[in-house]
């Protein structure tokens, strides 16, 4: 995977774009409802990043500045979309404060994430595996794990919940203790 | 300890899940242009499913003899789907070499009768000629 904090320069600030659009383009189709918009989500995100680019220190969280781009846009989106007025910024997040937590998911090994995953119970693991390793949907897990459809959105939120709290514990280790 | 920030609401998580209807999709869309808890999630869950995405990804590509198993209710265990194994299960190898012979003579003698006349459905027939094939290894085993 690729990883979020790295020693970003201006020189190799296009290929960083391109590394990190694959994971852009997932995210926004879970927050969009058609592929078109989905598209002009990453679209925007990467022209804003682009244009922000001065702004970008070497070594700054880069994956995690995109994800908080495309995250603020799709509020931007929803804010023009309903009649609600909130007056929000819409500029490009300062990318010098670095994001610890969303810094480590972005540059966790999938050896890691997967060790991770075998340390949550059971019974919070298997509804979470089959959706994001299996791909199946909320009613299917509930068929195959015999099990009450909200209890299954309840435990996958519970154990995102603990992974997050497994990552933020490996975060305060100290390195030679990973 | 960093504890993980977790003040988003439980929607949110099934709203990235693509699990809300149309009704409720705009109900929380309309909660989220508002809710700071939610936006302030939002960007660390979508990195969480990133990651995810990853090791799931990395799974599918090990050798399905040491794919992590998904741990079902009462113990049991299920194999990560993955492609089948290249070599057959000890018990089938230990048969007789003069018997797979003569099932692939067979075989052969069966496909030239049935493709010879017929040569436009050469995958129908072979799927046809195979599963008569595992048929026949099933009784001799």
């Amino acid at each position: 995977m690729s990883g979020g904090r790295t020693d970003t320069t201006q020189h190799d600030f296009p290929d960083e774009l391109v590394r990190h659009r694959p994971a852009l383009e997932r995210s926004a189709r879970r927050l969009c409802r058609n592929r078109q918009d989905a598209e002009d989500l990453v679209q925007t995100t990467l022209v804003r990043a682009w244009q922000a680019r001065a702004q970008f220190l070497p070594g700054g969280n880069f994956g995690g500045w995109l994800f908080r781009i495309l995250s603020n846009h799709h509020r931007d989106t929803l804010r023009r979309r309903s009649a609600v007025q909130v007056p929000l910024p819409d500029e490009v997040p300062d990318p010098a404060p670095v994001d610890d937590e969303l810094s480590s998911l972005l540059s966790m090994a999938p050896e890691a994430v997967l060790e991770a995953l075998s340390q949550l119970p059971p019974e919070l693991r298997a509804p979470l595996e089959l959706l994001a390793v299996r791909g199946k949907r909320y009613r299917q897990i509930a068929e195959e794990l015999a099990i009450p459809i909200n209890t299954v959105g309840t435990r996958i939120r519970r154990a995102r919940q603990r992974l997050q709290e497994i990552f933020a514990a490996r975060a305060d280790e100290p390195r030679g203790h990973r | 300890m960093t504890e993980p920030r977790m003040g988003s609401c439980d929607p949110l998580h099934a709203y990235v899940d693509g699990e809300l209807d149309a009704d409720e999709t705009t109900a929380f869309e309309a909660h989220l242009v508002t809710c700071d808890a939610c936006n302030d999630e939002l960007p660390r869950l979508l990195a969480l499913m990133t990651a995810l995405d990853a090791a799931a990804a990395h799974q599918a590509a090990m050798p399905s003899g040491t794919q992590r198993l998904a741990v079902l209710p009462g113990g049991r265990e299920t194999h990560a789907p993955g492609p089948r194994p290249a070599r057959e299960p000890s018990h089938r190898r230990r048969r007789a070499p003069w018997i797979g012979a003569c099932l692939v003579a067979a075989a052969a003698a069966v496909a030239v009768v049935v493709l010879r006349p017929h040569p436009a459905p050469v995958v129908a027939s072979i799927d046809r000629e195979l599963g008569a094939r595992r048929t026949i290894d099933v009784r001799l085993s």
